[in-house]
């Protein structure tokens, strides 16, 4: 018997719908799109009714812009998972109250804190884990359709090149995501104790406080930085470093950005993320709003 | 009101076989001082009482005389103040713990109702290391419940059965039912309490349940406790109950010496008057008519009168 794993599965089955699905439809619907645009413009080209501006940008410089511009595009269902797990962390410990069902589960020999660490484990972990699964199947098609089509008008592509790049940024990929999650957790943990504590509207409960403190701070002439932390961690700003790294990783100009820079850059948001006293702090706010959670799901009548 | 507290030693045993004759009763459930306040209101006064093994505890109260809350201190559910021991241990401390020994239905509706049987199943295995998934299996198939559906697509009913199907499928001491057949038809209610006797009471297990259709669980409830605004009124076993209230008819003309014994309640139907008395010897009472048995509604109603106005 393993409580633990069994909780997971638990909640994944709760939130199958959002997890599984919510990933793999919108996984679908940007491959289609992607697809019909590519086909679209193909047969506009074929028929002498358009064109494709490509940059004709020597060798490895196009073929990892082909890679790059292919893996933003399957990023989609991982960007789409950071919103559903914030509409599902609210709900968390929100929607078993609503439904009573947390009668039925506190029937059972299982700790109100396992229950509030194995619910924001299940959604975090496998919202992003499905997510990117998704999107890794969701390159492979973009990128074949894609180079497909630049092979035809721009022989000159290395696919193979583009190939073995596409697939090495995806542990580059896989990196930023997990830095970006350990930045949001404390976030994330504020969003499951808030659901656990309120009556009634715990997205708004949660999500309010984020956005009208810095608003109040910066009308009162308070220093609005400490209540952006918050909006900071969950819009992923706070996880670069400040001297300029952002735009070396999102603008796609900076020839930095192609080759073993990427890398490079990655490694520096998970070294900028361990040398800062707040990324340390964050983890340990985040584990106590996570325990905070379970104790208010261990006090508060059902 | 005063406190009015009959308790019966009792034996215990293993679940299944009989206790041993002399033995002393194992406590599943100890209160000394057990309170609750919410902010300025008191819910539950201060309560002493014991529920050894091998009762079918009735917890008997109006809306809001703090019969749930007296259970959800019980199951752990909310803290509580005083000494609480269920099972040995503190329900508000260590309720998962309590958990492995006590289940509870707290009514029919909060199984999830996204879940299919199969999931449930899979997680009551995973989750509850006293659960028996063939038992439960047994039974589920027994009741014809579909298992590809949805339990939200369940009739009350046969959620009931599913939920029994999987509390009767735990080894636990303890059974603790709050309103477990509320919106239940008649004979959904007869078989859920059915099911509980024969499948799962013994005489080293205990059921405490609370419930406003005081007259169906009546005949199989071995004690009884009222509660009044979060006091103990009566904390008695029922052979108790039957020994000290008595119910007779009173002709009209006979009320003037029937107020003169220990008349606690009188309700005119039809033309008829039934006293309810209260420790007198029914070989006194036998002048008047019959004297039979008080149903537990008349009790309590009786009890729950103000001083001086019952008889009156």
């Amino acid at each position: 018997m393993k409580p633990f794993l069994t909780l997971v599965r638990r909640d994944f089955a709760d939130h199958r719908g959002a997890l599984l699905w919510t990933p793999l439809v919108t996984a679908g619907v940007v491959a289609v799109l992607a697809l019909l645009g590519l086909g679209s413009s193909a047969s506009a080209i074929a028929n002498g009714n358009g064109t494709i501006s490509v940059e004709r940008s020597p060798g490895d410089d196009a073929a990892l812009a082909l890679a790059l511009s292919t893996q933003f595009t399957a990023l989609v269902p991982v960007m789409v998972a950071g919103l559903v797990v914030i509409f599902l962390l609210a709900g968390a410990l929100y929607e078993e109250r609503k439904d009573r069902s947390i009668l039925f589960w506190k029937s059972l020999p299982v700790g109100d804190h396992a229950t509030a660490a194995a619910r924001i484990l299940t959604i975090v972990a496998l919202g992003f884990a499905v997510a990117l699964a998704s999107a890794l199947v969701l390159h492979a098609v973009v990128f074949i359709a894609t180079a497909a089509v630049l092979n035809s008008i721009m022989p000159m592509l290395d696919v193979g090149k583009a190939a073995l790049l596409a697939v090495s940024l995806w542990p580059a990929a896989l990196v930023v995501v997990l830095v970006y999650v350990s930045w949001a957790l404390p976030v994330y943990g504020w969003l499951l104790l808030v659901g656990a504590s309120v009556l009634k509207a715990p997205l708004a409960a949660g999500l309010v406080p984020l956005i009208v403190l810095p608003l109040a701070a910066a009308l009162s002439r308070l220093p609005a930085e400490p209540f952006l932390a918050p909006l900071s961690r969950l819009g992923g700003v706070a996880m670069f470093p400040e001297e300029g790294s952002v735009d070396q990783l999102v603008n796609m100009e900076r020839a930095q950005m192609f080759g073993l820079d990427f890398v490079r850059e990655t490694m520096a948001l998970v070294v900028h993320a361990v040398t800062q006293p707040t990324w340390w702090i964050g983890l340990v706010v985040a584990g106590a709003l996570v325990w905070g959670a379970g104790e208010v799901r261990r006090r508060r009548a059902p | 009101m005063s406190l009015d507290t009959i308790t019966t030693p009792e034996t215990a045993a293993p679940p299944g076989e009989p206790p041993p004759a002399g033995a002393p009763a194992e406590m599943l459930v100890s209160a000394r001082g057990l309170a609750r306040s919410f902010g300025t209101k008191r819910a539950l006064q201060p309560l002493d009482f014991d529920i050894p093994a091998g009762r079918i505890v009735g917890v008997i109260g109006a809306n809001g005389a703090g019969k749930s809350t007296l259970l959800n201190c019980l199951l752990g559910l909310i803290p509580h103040e005083g000494t609480l021991a269920v099972m040995g241990h503190d329900p508000a401390t260590h309720r998962s713990a309590v958990m492995r020994d006590v289940c509870f239905i707290a009514d029919v509706a909060t199984l999830p109702r996204w879940a299919r049987i199969g999931e449930l199943l899979d997680w009551m295995e995973g989750l509850h290391p006293r659960f028996d998934r063939r038992r439960a299996e047994a039974r589920i198939n027994a009741a014809h419940l579909p298992r590809d559906r949805r339990i939200r697509t369940f009739s009350k009913g046969m959620v009931v059965q599913l939920h029994l199907a999987l509390v009767l499928s735990i080894d636990a001491r303890l059974l603790v039912l709050d309103e477990p057949t509320l919106g239940l038809d008649i004979v959904n209610r007869r078989g859920f309490y059915d099911a509980i006797i024969q499948e799962y009471f013994d005489p080293g297990r205990s059921v405490i349940v609370t419930t406003h259709q005081v007259d169906e669980i009546e005949p199989i409830l071995t004690h009884v406790m009222f509660i009044r605004d979060g006091q103990l009124m009566l904390d008695a076993s029922m052979d108790d109950i039957a020994r000290r209230f008595v119910a007779v008819d009173i002709p009209d003309a006979r009320r003037a010496e029937a107020n003169a014994l220990r008349l606690i309640y009188t309700r005119t139907v039809l033309g008829r008057t039934v006293g309810v008395f209260r420790d007198v010897p029914p070989e006194r009472l036998e002048t008047f008519g019959e004297p039979r048995r008080v149903g537990l509604a008349d009790l309590f109603v009786a009890l729950a009168q103000p001083d001086g106005a019952a008889a009156a």
